[in-house]
């Protein structure tokens, strides 16, 4: 299982970073105990659907549990406390290392985007699955998923649009 | 696909690319130590503890009152008098010890006369 896990290891930590809003330190960590929980047997793959798929679906919910928890963390309670998010998606340092400008346009507009919407787009997209595969990874029906799709590719481009225009 | 479709793929080929060459190794994600976090509950009782703290020492007396200032405190409380003390002295209004004369011989006083009732009963 390890090596499988190896395997996918580039792949995983690109799905992680999506789910963690390319926050590099917490995708590691997410993906860490992600693995941990595959290898220990806390989250088992019974082949309903391909490793891929299974795994991706672990990453997203420790993902959530992540978020959560650093929700609660008292140290980022005070950071929002002190200096509440800034809108500005530039100011996230995993943008600021994105030599290529369309690639830094694309990471900050989908930023913009809702979650789910995100979620579709990147596994579509960088990830190559087809909508189905999407949908039954995110736990919802293909016509939401294809709802979610059309919409986030809409307002993608037109974010798009805009960066290219400012 | 469309012309659009090319472009968002070729965006997230790029992107896919970038992140492809800043991945770390796989056994490094394996067996890193994540940052301990201290969780929301405990950081609340901690600061629970040190507002009870602060106001405990902010209650508690500094220093035993000195002999003189507890002798000095009582002399003025053996000496205290009531404002309305005033109030119950009598200087102007005096109370008579006995009840006053009164004569009446101004006065005449009619006698009461009784109609005297028949004898006999008027049946």
């Amino acid at each position: 299982m390890e090596a499988a896990l190896e395997e996918l290891h580039a792949e995983s930590f690109g799905w992680a970073l999506a789910c963690c809003d390319r926050d590099r330190t917490l995708a590691e960590d997410v993906l860490q105990a992600a693995y941990v929980k595959v290898l220990d047997g806390r989250a088992v793959f019974e082949g309903r659907s391909s490793l891929k798929t299974f795994l991706f679906g672990v990453i997203r919910r420790t993902a959530m549990e992540h978020r959560r928890a650093r929700w609660l963390d008292a140290g980022g309670l005070l950071r929002r406390l002190v200096a509440p998010p800034s809108v500005a998606v530039v100011a996230d340092p995993e943008l600021e290392v994105l030599s290529d400008e369309r690639s830094r346009a694309l990471a900050g507009a989908l930023e913009r985007l809702s979650r789910r919407q995100k979620e579709v787009l990147h596994l579509v997209f960088y990830q190559d699955l087809t909508l189905d595969e999407a949908a039954s990874l995110l736990g919802i029906a293909p016509g939401s998923a294809r709802r979610h799709y059309d919409r986030g590719k809409a307002r993608l481009r037109r974010l798009l649009g805009e960066d290219r225009r400012g | 696909m469309s012309e659009d479709d090319r472009d968002l793929r070729d965006r997230f080929v790029r992107l896919r690319r970038h992140d492809a060459g800043r991945t770390p190794a796989f056994r490094a994600v394996l067996e890193r130590s994540s940052r301990p976090r201290v969780p929301l509950a405990l950081a609340a009782a901690g600061l629970a503890a040190v507002v009870l703290a602060a106001l405990l020492l902010a209650r508690w007396p500094r220093t035993a009152p000195a002999h003189d200032v507890a002798l000095a405190q009582a002399r003025a409380l053996s000496s205290w008098t009531a404002p309305t003390d005033g109030l119950l002295e009598l200087s102007v209004l005096e109370i008579p010890d006995s009840l006053p004369n009164l004569s009446l011989t101004s006065l005449a006083i009619p006698e009461l006369t009784t109609p005297a009732t028949t004898s006999g009963d008027s049946r």
